[in-house]
């Protein structure tokens, strides 16, 4: 079955499911709370515009048991990314950590930002230059045409 | 009529005035491009590293295969399952892989009784096992013996650290035990051609 298509499938079928961290017996407090915070930054890989807290497609459930998993034997955030990012590589978190690799992503906006502000300042800064004083027989043409 | 015309020199335009245009359609290529990629092709963060250390057990076998197996045997692993279309669709490539002189074909049922099919059973649990063994060995039978070696990974676990996200996925793992080459969704005559059989000829 093509992901994109088993995906469609899962979510069509489990819309409205609840998709919390569900696996067997709930979680703790603490667990809870890391678990809020770091799912949320997870992209589902078979459904790429969910994050791994909210898909249904089968692999984020399996992953998300795997992440419960790894906060519960005291792993810290870090490992975790790092846990997914050697399986799934960069595509999997949402704030892709900032590497040589990902300064364009992280930096081009604003870099382009920048050099478009400076043309627009460098752009309105600029006087035009006064145009040449018309001449006298230019003067009587021009009264000519307005009083056609 | 020279009195209405505009004086040049409020005209011109300095060249770096351009910049961001060319800029802005130097970011519209590469958008475009973008967006005739497929989104389901992410790059493996695998290539170029050792495969996954995992022991599995080979189905209709007494034995297990352990991922150390590989050092010395250029090898293809091909995720698969028989619920999945696309397996179907590219088994016959599989078959001609096998006649391949050199390169071992490694095959790995990944999840075979999914979690709707389990209802309850442990994903591991002989039950399963022997449901699942049955259903990839007659599937095996009906569409062609691809592989040398079919492996269970009921509960998807060596799947995951394959990085594996749809089925079917494929590698290629070296003779060092070092993944050269991965490809996901079904194998066609193009992947082949253009990637596969050359990256084989360069590695055997």
């Amino acid at each position: 079955m093509r992901p994109g298509l088993l995906c469609l499938m899962v979510c069509a079928l489990l819309l409205g499911a609840p998709a919390a961290a569900q696996t067997d017996a709930p979680m703790s407090a603490t667990t809870q709370a890391r678990w809020d915070h770091i799912a949320g930054e997870l992209r589902c890989l078979v459904c790429q515009n969910e994050s791994l807290a909210s898909s249904n497609a089968e692999l984020a459930v399996d992953l998300r048991r795997e992440v419960r998993g790894l906060i519960e034997q005291g792993h810290s955030d870090a490992d975790i990314r790092s846990f997914l990012v050697r399986r799934y590589g960069d595509f999997v978190l949402y704030k892709p950590e900032v590497k040589p690799v990902t300064w364009l992503l992280w930096f081009g906006p604003f870099a382009l930002l920048l050099l478009a502000l400076s043309v627009a300042v460098r752009l309105m800064r600029r006087t035009p230059a006064a145009s040449a004083p018309l001449s006298e027989s230019e003067r009587v043409r021009v009264r000519q045409w307005l009083e056609r | 009529m020279s009195a209405l015309a505009v004086n040049p020199s409020t005209r011109r335009m300095p060249r770096w005035v351009f910049v961001p245009l060319a800029l802005f359609l130097g970011m519209v290529v590469f958008l475009a491009v973008g967006l005739t990629r497929n989104p389901q092709d992410i790059p493996s963060p695998l290539i170029g590293q050792a495969a996954p250390a995992f022991e599995l057990p080979v189905v209709g076998g007494s034995g297990v295969f352990n991922a150390a197996q590989f050092k010395g045997q250029l090898t293809l692993v091909n995720l698969w399952a028989t619920w999945c279309a696309g397996c179907k669709e590219e088994h016959p490539i599989l078959m001609a892989l096998g006649r391949q002189p050199g390169l071992q074909m490694l095959g790995i049922n990944y999840k075979e009784l999914q979690a709707s099919e389990l209802s309850g059973m442990a994903p591991k649990s002989a039950e399963a096992v022997q449901k699942a063994t049955a259903r990839s060995q007659a599937w095996l039978q009906k569409n062609g013996q691809a592989f040398g070696v079919n492996l269970l990974d009921m509960d998807g676990r060596v799947g995951m650290d394959f990085g594996v996200y749809g089925l079917p996925e494929t590698y290629l793992v070296d003779r060092e035990g070092v993944v050269r080459f991965k490809h996901a969704g079904a194998l066609t005559p193009e992947v082949l051609q253009q990637k596969l059989l050359p990256m084989l000829r360069s590695l055997q």
